[in-house]
C-alpha cells in the first residue's frame, strides 16, 4: 500500500509536470491530459475510496466516449436498435468488473458483438445495403469503449501499481512525440515511428527501476518497458486513419469534437495487450 | 433579488436540478454563442426543427433566471394525448398552446400577449419537424412578430445532432452529442414579406457555414483578411479606414470606435455583439485616463478585446475584408516605446511582433520579460495569438500638424497627445513599418502633411485594390 501511494504520488506529480509544460500553447496536449486524468481518478478512487465506484467513474469514461464515437459515424436509420444495444454492453462490462469476473466479460462480449449486435442490426429494417459496414463500425465502437476500457479495469484489479506505470509511461510517449511534432525545432524524423520510440529508454528504464515493486523480472520488465512505446505507436498510427474517416481535423479543440477519442485510444488499445501479456507470461 | 426569486421556481428548479443534468449526460450539448444571450430583456428564439429533443437543448442553454418567462409554441392537438404528457410538458414548458385547426391570427395574439408581458417566446417557424437536418420554408408568423415588435431581438439558433439521436417517427433517442449554435440577435423592421425572406436566407448562410464548419473535410471557416490603418492619433487613420471601407465592393466592414458594416458602400444594419460593447466601454475608460500609467490596462484590454471581435465578425458576418483603425498587434507593439524607451530598438520590436502573433514563446525566465512584463503577463495569460494585419497602411504625419487637428477637434485631449509622446510613438511605428517591410509584408506608407485628404483616400484605395487582387490571386 506504502508503494502504492508513492507510485501515486509520483504519477500525479509527473502528470502536473506535464500539464505546466503544455499549458501555454497546445489546446490539444491539455485536452489530452484533462482526459488522462479521468483515469488517474479512476485509479484513485478504486484504490482509495472503493472498487465498486471506481467500476462507476469507468463505465461513465465508456460511455462518454461510445457517445463521442457514435456522434461521429454515419449511421443509417435502421441501425439506431444496434446502437441502442451498443450501449447495453457498458453494464455488462462494469457487472464483470464488479465481480472482477474476467472471462464472461471477455467472452460474452465478443459473443454479443459478433452474434447480438449483427443480429439487431439486420433486424431494425430491411435494407441490405449497408448491412456489413453497419456491423463493423458499431462493433469497432464496441472493442474501443467497452473492451479497451474494460481491460483498464481489469488490470487496475490484478496489478494496480503495473496500471499506474502503464498510464505514466504512455502519457509519456505520447506527450514526447507530440512535442516533437509541434516544436519548431523539432529533428527531422525519417520515420514516423521513431518520434514514439524515442522514449523507449525511459519507459524501459521505469520498468526496470519498478520491476520488484511489480513482482515481475528484469526481462519482463524490458519487454513491458518496449511494448508501451511500439503499442503507442501503432495505435496512433490506426488512429490518424481512423480521425481522417470521422472527421476529427487537428485543430479538433475548435471543433468540440473527437477529443476523447483521441486522447484515449492509445491506452485502450495498448492495455489489453499488456494485460494479456502479464497474465499469460509473468510469473 | 428578481432574478434570485425567477430561479427559485419549481419549474425552473426542476430544469436546473433533474433536467439539465440528465440532459448533459446523455446529450452532451455542446453550445457556442451562449453569450448572445446577454443583456436582452425579452427575445424571439428561432430555431431549425427536426425532432421533439429541439425544445429541451433550446431550454438548456438559457440563462436560469429566463426560464420560467421563456414559452414554447406547441401544437395542442399533438400533446393533448396522453395526459400525462400533456400535464408534464405543460408543467416543465409552460407552452404556448396553438390549435393547427384554427386561424393563425388568435395564435399570434396569444404570442404577442406574452411579448407585451416581457416574457420571451421560443417558435420554430417551419411550421412542423422536417427531416434529416433539411430547412423548410419560414412561415409569415415570425414576419409579422418581428415588424410588430421592432424592439423585441430575433435568436436564431442552429441545432445538430438532435434529427439523429431524436428523427422525426421514433420514441427512443439515442444517447449522441448535439451541437448548438446561438447567432447574434437581430433586430428586424420592415414588411412582413420581406422580413420572412431575409431571415430565412440569412440563416440559411449561417447554417451553411456552420455546416462547413462541421464536417470540415471542406474548407474551415478562416478569419477575414484585415487592413490595418496605422499611425500617431490626429493623423486621420479613423477617417482613412472608413473610407476605404464604404469605397471596397462587397461586403466590407469598419472596426474603429463604431463597428459598421457596408454593403457595396451602403451602410448595413449590424447587429449587437457583447464583444463591441464590451469594448467600446473599455475603450472610453482609456480615453478618461488622466495619467498614462492608468492608460496602460484599459487600452490593452481594448485592443485585445478588438482583437477578439475580427473572430467574432469572421465567424458571424463573414465580410470580404476588414477596415481597421489601428492594429491591436502592431499598436501594442509600438506603445511600448511609451513605457520602455529605453529597451525599445528594432530588435525588441522584431522579437516583440513575433511573439505577440504567437510565432515564439520565450521560457520563463527570459531577460526580454523583465524588460517588458506586460509580455509576459500577456504569454502566461494566453493572449499573444494576435492577428497580423494582410496590409498595413501607415500615415506618416508629424506629430505638430497631429496636435493641430486635435485641438481643431474640440475634445477631450488625451494624457499622451502632446509633442514629446507622439513623436516618440512616430518613431516606433517607423520602427514597426521597417520590421514588416524587412519580413516581406505588403505595405503602403502615405507621408506628407500637405497631402490633400483625396489624394491621401486615392493611394489608400488604389493599394487595397492590389492587395486584394493579389489576395484572390493567391
Amino acid at each position: 500500500m506504502a508503494n502504492l501511494s508513492i507510485y501515486m504520488v509520483f504519477g500525479i506529480i509527473t502528470l502536473l509536470g506535464l500539464s505546466s509544460v503544455f499549458i501555454d500553447y497546445p489546446e490539444r496536449m491539455v485536452a489530452y491530459l484533462k482526459h488522462m486524468w479521468l483515469y488517474f481518478l479512476f485509479i484513485t478512487i478504486t484504490v482509495a475510496i472503493s472498487p465498486n465506484i471506481g467500476v462507476l467513474v469507468l463505465a461513465l469514461i465508456s460511455f462518454m466516449g461510445m457517445r463521442e464515437y457514435f456522434t461521429l459515424i454515419t449511421i443509417r436509420p435502421q441501425d439506431r436498435i444496434a446502437v441502442l444495444g451498443a450501449f447495453l454492453t457498458i453494464p455488462w462490462m462494469a457487472l464483470a468488473l464488479w465481480m472482477n469476473w474476467y472471462h464472461p466479460f471477455i467472452i460474452l462480449i465478443l459473443l454479443y458483438s459478433f452474434l447480438g449486435i449483427s443480429f439487431l442490426v439486420v433486424s431494425g429494417g430491411d435494407k441490405g445495403d449497408g448491412t456489413v459496414f453497419s456491423i463493423g463500425i458499431i462493433v469497432f465502437g464496441i472493442l474501443l469503449f467497452v473492451v479497451g476500457n474494460g481491460h483498464v479495469g481489469f488490470l487496475t484489479f490484478e496489478s494496480t501499481c503495473l496500471m499506474v506505470l502503464v498510464l505514466i509511461t504512455i502519457c509519456l510517449v505520447d506527450s514526447i512525440a507530440f512535442l516533437l511534432s509541434i516544436s519548431s525545432h523539432r529533428p527531422v524524423l525519417k520515420w514516423y515511428v521513431t518520434k514514439y520510440l524515442i522514449a523507449l529508454p525511459a519507459t524501459v528504464t521505469t520498468f526496470l527501476v519498478f520491476c520488484p515493486e511489480l513482482s515481475i523480472s528484469r526481462f519482463e520488465a524490458v519487454v513491458i518497458g518496449t511494448m508501451v512505446p511500439v503499442l503507442v505507436a501503432a495505435s496512433r498510427y490506426i488512429m490518424i486513419h481512423v480521425e481522417k474517416d470521422l472527421g476529427i481535423a487537428a485543430d479538433y479543440e475548435t471543433l468540440r469534437r473527437g477529443r476523447l477519442i483521441n486522447s484515449s485510444c492509445p491506452l485502450i488499445m495498448t492495455v489489453p495487450i499488456i494485460f494479456q501479456y502479464q497474465s499469460i507470461f509473468t510469473q | 433579488m428578481k432574478k434570485i426569486n425567477s430561479i427559485l421556481r419549481f419549474q425552473t428548479l426542476a430544469h436546473l436540478l433533474v433536467l439539465r443534468p440528465i440532459v448533459k449526460l446523455a446529450f452532451d450539448a455542446n453550445t457556442v454563442g451562449g453569450s448572445h444571450f446577454q443583456g436582452l430583456s425579452n427575445y424571439i428564439i428561432i430555431a431549425n426543427h427536426n425532432s421533439h429533443l429541439d425544445t429541451l437543448l433550446l431550454f438548456h442553454i438559457l440563462p436560469p433566471h429566463k426560464i420560467a418567462s421563456t414559452h414554447v409554441v406547441a401544437a395542442l392537438d399533438y400533446f393533448i394525448r396522453p395526459k400525462w404528457l400533456f400535464l408534464l410538458v405543460n408543467c416543465l414548458f409552460k407552452p404556448l398552446w396553438v390549435d393547427r385547426k384554427t386561424s393563425g391570427i388568435s395564435s399570434l395574439k396569444k404570442l404577442q400577449a406574452m411579448l407585451d408581458k416581457g416574457h420571451s417566446i421560443i417558435l420554430y417557424p417551419e411550421g412542423t419537424r422536417g427531416a434529416d437536418d433539411k430547412l423548410l420554408g419560414f412561415q409569415k408568423g415570425i414576419g409579422k412578430l418581428a415588424r410588430d415588435n421592432p424592439n423585441v431581438p430575433v435568436v436564431p439558433i442552429y441545432l445538430k445532432g438532435p434529427e439523429k439521436v431524436l428523427p422525426k417517427g421514433t420514441t427512443v433517442p439515442l444517447p449522441l452529442q448535439n451541437f448548438i449554435t446561438v447567432f447574434p440577435p437581430q433586430y428586424l423592421e420592415g414588411e412582413i414579406d420581406d422580413i420572412t425572406e431575409n431571415l430565412f436566407e440569412q440563416f440559411m448562410a449561417h447554417i451553411d457555414a456552420e455546416r462547413l464548419d462541421y464536417q470540415q473535410k471542406k474548407r474551415p471557416l478562416k478569419t477575414p483578411d484585415y487592413v490595418a490603418v496605422i499611425g500617431i492619433d490626429g493623423c486621420g487613420k479613423s477617417t482613412l479606414s472608413k473610407s476605404l471601407a464604404t469605397k471596397h465592393p462587397g461586403e466590407s466592414c469598419f472596426i474603429g470606435d463604431s463597428l459598421l458594416f457596408y454593403c457595396d458602400g451602403n451602410l448595413c444594419p449590424m447587429q449587437p455583439l457583447i464583444t463591441d460593447k464590451l469594448r467600446t466601454w473599455v475603450g472610453k475608460k482609456a480615453k478618461k485616463a488622466e495619467k498614462l500609467a492608468l492608460y496602460k490596462v484599459p487600452k490593452i484590454t481594448e485592443l485585445l478585446l478588438r482583437d477578439h471581435l475580427l473572430l467574432e465578425i469572421g465567424r458571424w458576418y463573414r465580410p470580404n475584408f476588414i477596415f481597421m483603425d489601428g492594429s491591436p498587434l502592431l499598436n501594442i507593439a509600438a506603445w511600448s516605446i511609451i513605457y520602455h524607451e529605453d529597451s525599445f530598438n528594432q530588435k525588441t520590436c522584431s522579437l516583440a511582433l513575433d511573439i505577440l502573433s504567437g510565432k515564439i514563446t520565450p521560457r520563463v525566465g527570459d531577460p526580454l520579460y523583465k524588460e517588458f512584463r506586460e509580455l509576459f503577463f500577456l504569454c502566461k495569460m494566453q493572449l499573444n495569438q494576435l492577428h497580423m494585419p494582410l496590409g498595413v497602411i501607415f500615415l506618416d504625419i508629424t506629430p505638430e500638424t497631429c496636435i493641430q487637428r486635435i485641438q481643431m477637434r474640440g475634445q477631450r485631449v488625451q494624457a499622451h497627445e502632446n509633442i514629446d509622446k507622439l513623436s516618440k510613438l512616430r518613431k516606433a511605428y517607423q520602427l514597426v513599418i521597417d520590421e514588416l517591410k524587412s519580413s516581406g509584408h505588403n505595405v503602403c506608407v502615405i507621408e506628407g502633411d500637405d497631402l490633400k485628404p483625396d489624394r491621401v483616400s486615392s493611394i489608400a484605395t488604389r493599394y487595397v485594390h492590389n492587395l486584394a487582387k493579389a489576395n484572390e490571386e493567391n
